[in-house]
């Protein structure tokens, strides 16, 4: 958390639920978008965006990252095995055909688009900033702390397990080699990992008991943020322009 | 028996699937503005005593407690947790654990508590600067609490607590992963607590520090209190080293210097004690 610094612009200085309202907008399109050439340009869509809150390497970094890697091998499966008669090319007993590349390609797409939307949002959004939002819109304080908690003790397990790994290699125990090597030294890593973790969160229940977590009462929040009058019009003209695009949509479902 | 702030009457409590209870028959008062010191070897009940006196006995923690534990003479049970939280501080043992991963950098992690009680955002700055100015951690104050060393978040759950300004300081062995210099400062911190008027119970080692802080010190033994009162009475027992109990240096070597005949007067606990009892013996032997 906090440790990529955002660059300062008119978008990555929005209101969290502001940048929300659109990311949710590009999904509700991005479903609803079932031409392959709509679904590249909702994408080029994201990209410029993403390009526009100066974060246009790291979203694509991310976005490779997280679902790159699956759509490629969606491509691929689709494309060989989606039934079709429109043969491409053939590679040994597999062929690919134009439907398969056509039904892949959207698949694909669609992952990219859903994905790129919440990718963006994350990317210009920290969490701390939009867990505060939703907490300020009414989330209870112990879904905000365990989301909180979670995102910093997850480096912080990741740390603590290579620490066990290393103690557990100094004691003999085999813990570089083959993938069944490996597998064998994950049990006496991960079962004083999950047990000092147990115990930690005993612990650290306490911890925020003794510091009035519970209270009820209202809380200060020392690190506070506001939506702006640009926020508000923001938010609602994302609404009014969703409202208008489902109707549309409906309209030309009827009609066509 | 005088009323206290905290009063426990024949206090038994058995943790669940225990055979022994872990802290039997206790009865004490603490009294308001005192620092009281808990002794005694590993597994003796001390972290038990802290927990029931806190309230996370038998709140949190299940098991069978009897007797009574009052706070200003009302049940001790009648509040929540964290509604004792204004009155009553704990630094627990573990500093790890006591970073609570709600925040991402110490200044915030030290004004947490006080987000909680809805103190003034102005009033949580002056109060969280101030705090760690006292406890040396001014050059923390935007790191990831999680990434610090033991020590410093030893001192950062410290800091912690000590925002909350409570009335009462329950704390466990704060200076576990401090060197001298960091401990003596804790200790002194607690010192000006006392002279604010602050209850302190503390469980800790390091002897010569109790020895020159403490007010009154208890000593456990098996869930059982064997040894209470004046710190000048207690640790010049000798017969406690015989129980695994560690006394100061001045106690172990005024008893030394009695067996080899020197006069040296009773209940000495203090380096600057022996120092000036030994100025006093030189004097009278070379007049």
């Amino acid at each position: 958390m906090g440790e990529i610094t955002l660059p300062k612009n008119r978008i990555t200085t929005l209101y969290p639920l502001t940048k929300c309202a659109f990311s949710l907008l590009i999904v509700l399109v991005a479903i609803t978008t079932f031409n392959i050439y709509g679904k590249l340009a909702i994408l080029a869509a994201i990209n410029l965006l993403a390009a526009l809150s100066g974060v246009w390497q790291l979203f694509n970094q991310r976005l490779f990252k997280s679902v790159g890697i699956l759509i490629v091998l969606i491509t691929l499966l689709q494309t060989f095995f989606y039934p079709g008669h429109d043969v491409l090319f053939a590679l040994g007993r597999f062929t690919a055909t134009r439907e398969g590349l056509t039904f892949a390609l959207k698949l694909g797409l669609n992952l990219a688009n859903i994905g790129g939307a919440i990718i963006w949002l994350f990317t210009v959004t920290t969490e701390k900033d939009f867990v505060l939002a939703l907490e300020k819109q009414g989330m209870s304080a112990k879904a905000s702390y365990v989301v909180l908690s979670t995102l910093q003790m997850v480096p912080v397990l990741k740390k603590q397990s290579q620490l066990i790994m290393k103690a557990q290699s100094a004691r003999g125990v085999e813990t570089e080699g083959n993938v069944f090597v490996r597998a064998k030294a994950f049990v006496p890593t991960l079962i004083p990992l999950v047990l000092s973790s147990i115990q930690g969160t005993e612990e650290r229940a306490l911890t925020l008991e003794a510091r009035g977590f519970s209270l009820d009462r209202p809380k200060t929040y020392y690190y506070d943020i506001h939506p702006e009058p640009r926020d508000k019009m923001l938010v609602t003209a994302t609404g009014i322009l969703a409202v208008a695009y489902v109707i549309g949509k409906v309209v030309y479902w009827l009609w066509v | 028996m005088v009323m206290g702030l905290i009063d426990l009457k024949n206090v038994t409590y058995t943790y669940p699937l225990a055979d022994e209870p872990s802290i039997k028959d206790f009865t004490y008062s603490f009294e308001q503005g005192k620092f009281y010191a808990i002794l005694g070897a590993n597994e003796s009940g001390k972290t038990t005593l802290c927990n029931i006196i806190r309230g996370f006995i038998p709140d949190f923690f299940q098991g069978e407690l009897t007797g009574e534990v009052l706070f200003n003479q009302e049940p001790l049970s009648h509040y929540t947790l964290s509604e004792l939280a204004p009155y009553m501080g704990y630094v627990f043992q573990n500093p790890f654990n006591q970073i609570t991963g709600a925040r991402d950098n110490v200044f915030e992690e030290i004004a947490y508590g006080l987000e909680n009680l809805g103190v003034a955002k102005g009033d949580i700055e002056k109060q969280v600067k101030d705090i760690m100015e006292m406890t040396n951690i001014m050059s923390l104050a935007d790191k990831n609490p999680f990434e610090l060393s033991g020590g410093q978040q030893q001192r950062v759950a410290f800091a912690s607590i000590l925002a909350l300004s409570p009335d009462i300081f329950i704390i466990d062995e704060p200076t576990s992963q401090l060197d001298p210099q960091e401990s003596e400062r804790i200790f002194d911190i607690i010192h000006q607590l006392k002279n604010a008027g602050k209850t302190i119970i503390l469980v800790e080692h390091k002897i010569e520090l109790i020895s020159e802080y403490a007010d009154e010190v208890l000593v456990l033994e098996e869930g059982r209190l064997i040894c209470s009162g004046k710190k000048h009475d207690v640790l010049s027992d000798i017969s406690l080293k015989e129980r695994q109990i560690d006394l100061p240096e001045t106690t172990l070597l005024a008893d030394a210097l009695r067996k080899a005949g020197y006069n040296i007067p009773e209940k000495l606990i203090t380096k600057e004690e022996m120092k000036a009892a030994l100025m006093a013996h030189i004097k009278g032997v070379s007049q």
